[in-house]
């Protein structure tokens, strides 16, 4: 069984054929799968990740793009820790509606969601449609990270995840030190994470419980137990 | 089968509209470009040869919702089964059958937002489960967790996950030899068959029953997203399914079963609208679809766009969705389906066909007052009539008869008193039951 330390949850949003399944296989397998075909509802897929010294366990949602299935998709907003909303650099339309994806993850998912914009299809040069600059400007105003990532080569794909993740971890080191200093959980709740309810999409996984000797022991905790 | 009869099948004016511009036409293009890729079958074809069968699809798929634009909207998957006919009967007869397998068995995921439509049917599995094998179903009730694992078995018949297209054609053999309802069968059949990884899941998985139940979500979803469908025993699991059906809870029970559980699919749903016509007898049934009027025009569906309370459908669709809706809140009886009852196994193989079933509307189709499930059907009103009025002259026959008795019993007086003993508690009780309520 693998150990971590930490369980995020992510969704994969965007326009359809923009290539969010592309990147999941990329991470997950470290390559890209020809052919592969269109996501219907919703596919899972999870990967540890080292992350400031840390093990992160992600479980990612691959959602489908087409607008009729974001009522299926859209339970699965709720507990996500981060979202990384897709658009393909080669067409602008699916950049555009950027803006309502990110809307969508605002009004559905936890208030503190860290959400990524991700330019996809990076190799595709001499076909691109939205320049780096304007993307992370309007990432920028936004108040979200951006990268351009290239599923084919896996170019950036790894490190759009361990960006999100990173960001994650940033803000509950920063509930931690609201505990440290006093606040309680009062400090931790109002903060950024409150890992203590099972929705939050974030859990602390004890490692040293993690071994198949126990396996009726609760092999992850929050940090609230 | 279908209702098609294999001559005179073909006058070509579907074609016409199969190059006319469509509203969900982009995800179209992008889903047709993205397909013939999945299957064995296409494996090793020459680019030349998928062109052609893109080429095929997107005009069967174009031509279905152009023609059908009144009622139908584009979803991602439909096209994967418009795809099988496409390969099983190529150029012209995949149209009609594709056409066809549309109306009678995936109208409501085309019909209705997904709210309504699948949500529900998703609901329907895990009551089949449940009525099947009541661990299984304690499971899923434990982790409060939704069958959205069956989301893309339920779209596209199964044709999305099968990687092998022998699969795909015996199980499109089965759903079309069968009531719309079995592909719920056949999920639930799938479901349990993985009884024991599930179980397993539920040993090792983190955590406690209720704190965590985040954490079986993503397992069990992981479990039925990678099942290994190359090695899965297909024949037992129809045979399963078919059981389930036939034995364990019949549609007809399901559908009482879900009404009380407060399950409600779209009044025009297939699973509603199960005793298709050639079902009905063995007799071929040639079944003439109405033509809505292909003037559809591209001005029609764009004044639509911006309806925002179901999107993706239709104005007249979205009217009728909500009409129904109304009046399932309202009416305290919710909606009783119209034509349940089903039995696969033909009915008389010597009866030709009633001529009302000779042009059986599909359900999308049919007027609202068709769905009324509050009245009986016409039909099943008059029998009732003539049942009444024999059941009053066989009792007014019996009367006389009774009487006589009567007179016999009232002549001695123990058995008068036996009869006043015997009497007076059904009396009392009879009495309760008339005017207390």
């Amino acid at each position: 069984m693998d150990a971590y330390d930490y369980l995020f949850k992510f969704i994969l949003i965007g326009d359809s054929a923009v290539g969010k399944s592309c990147i999941l296989t990329s991470l997950i397998e470290n390559k890209f799968k020809k052919g592969s075909s269109h996501t219907i509802g919703v596919e899972f897929g999870s990967k540890i990740i080292n992350v400031s010294g840390k093990r992160v366990k992600l479980q990612i949602w691959d959602t489908a793009g087409q607008e009729r299935y974001r009522s299926v998709t859209r339970s699965y907003y709720r507990g996500a820790a981060g979202a990384l909303i897709v658009y393909d650099i080669t067409n602008r339309d699916t950049y555009h509606h950027l803006i309502n994806w990110l809307a969508d993850a605002r009004t559905l998912a936890r208030a503190d969601i860290s959400i990524i914009a991700v330019g996809n299809k990076s190799d595709l040069k001499d076909k691109r449609a939205v320049t780096f600059l304007e993307a992370s400007r309007c990432a920028q105003e936004n108040e979200i990270l951006f990268l351009e990532t290239s599923a084919l080569t896996g170019e950036g794909v790894e490190e759009v995840f361990v960006k999100v993740a990173k960001m994650i971890l940033n803000k509950i080191e920063d509930g931690m030190q609201h505990i440290e200093e006093g606040l309680g959980y009062h400090g931790l709740f109002s903060g950024l994470i409150d890992p203590a309810t099972m929705m939050s999409g974030v859990h602390a996984g004890a490692r040293s419980l993690l071994n198949e000797a126990s396996p009726a022991e609760p092999a992850s905790r929050c940090i609230s137990c | 089968m279908l209702g098609l009869h294999t001559s005179g099948l073909d006058d070509g004016s579907w074609l016409s509209v199969a190059e006319e511009p469509l509203k969900d036409g982009r995800q179209v293009e992008l889903d047709v470009v993205r397909s013939v890729a999945y299957w064995d079958i296409h494996r090793r074809l020459s680019a030349a040869e998928r062109g052609e069968k893109r080429a095929l699809l997107s005009c069967v798929l174009r031509a279905i919702l152009h023609r059908h634009s009144s009622r139908l909207r584009y979803c991602q998957g439909f096209h994967d089964v418009c795809s099988v006919f496409c390969e099983v009967f190529g150029f012209p007869a995949a149209f009609h059958v594709a056409e066809r397998f549309t109306l009678y068995y995936v109208a409501d995921c085309l019909g209705a937002p997904f709210v309504d439509a699948v949500m529900p049917l998703l609901r329907l599995v895990g009551t089949v489960v449940d009525q099947a094998d009541r661990e299984v179903g304690e499971i899923f009730r434990r982790t409060k967790m939704e069958m959205q694992f069956c989301v893309p078995w339920l779209i596209t018949h199964f044709c999305h996950v099968l990687p092998s297209f022998w699969q795909v054609a015996r199980l499109f053999d089965c759903f079309l030899a069968a009531p719309p309802c079995f592909v719920l069968y056949l999920s639930a059949a799938i479901v349990l068959s993985q009884k024991e990884r599930l179980q397993k899941v539920i040993h090792h998985s983190h955590g406690d029953a209720e704190g965590e139940s985040g954490c079986y979500f993503a397992e069990i979803h992981f479990l039925f997203q990678s099942i290994d469908w190359g090695r899965l025993p297909l024949e037992r699991i129809i045979k399963k399914a078919r059981y389930l059906m036939e034995h364990v809870v019949i549609p007809d029970r399901l559908i009482r079963v879900a009404e009380r559980r407060g399950i409600l699919l779209p009044p025009f749903s297939p699973i509603y609208h199960s005793r298709l016509p050639w079902f009905v007898t063995r007799h071929p049934v040639i079944v003439t679809l109405p033509m809505p009027s292909l003037s559809a025009s591209p001005a029609e569906s764009a004044a639509d766009d911006d309806d925002d309370a179901c999107h993706c459908l239709s104005k007249e669709t979205s009217a009728i969705v909500s009409r129904w809706r109304r009046r399932a809140d309202t009416s305290r009886h919710r909606f009783r389906p119209l034509l349940a009852s089903t039995d696969v196994r033909g009915l008389s193989a010597s009866r030709p066909p009633p001529s009302s079933l000779r042009s059986c509307c599909p359900p999308v189709y049919r007027h609202p007052s068709m769905w009324d499930t509050q009245g009986r059907p016409a039909t099943a009103v008059k029998r009732g009539h003539v049942w009444g009025w024999i059941r009053l002259a066989t009792s007014l026959g019996t009367l006389r008869g009774i009487r006589g008795m009567i007179k016999g019993i009232w002549s001695s007086p123990s058995m008068r008193r036996a009869a006043a003993v015997f009497l007076f508690p059904v009396l009392v009780a009879a009495f309760v039951r008339l005017f207390v309520r």
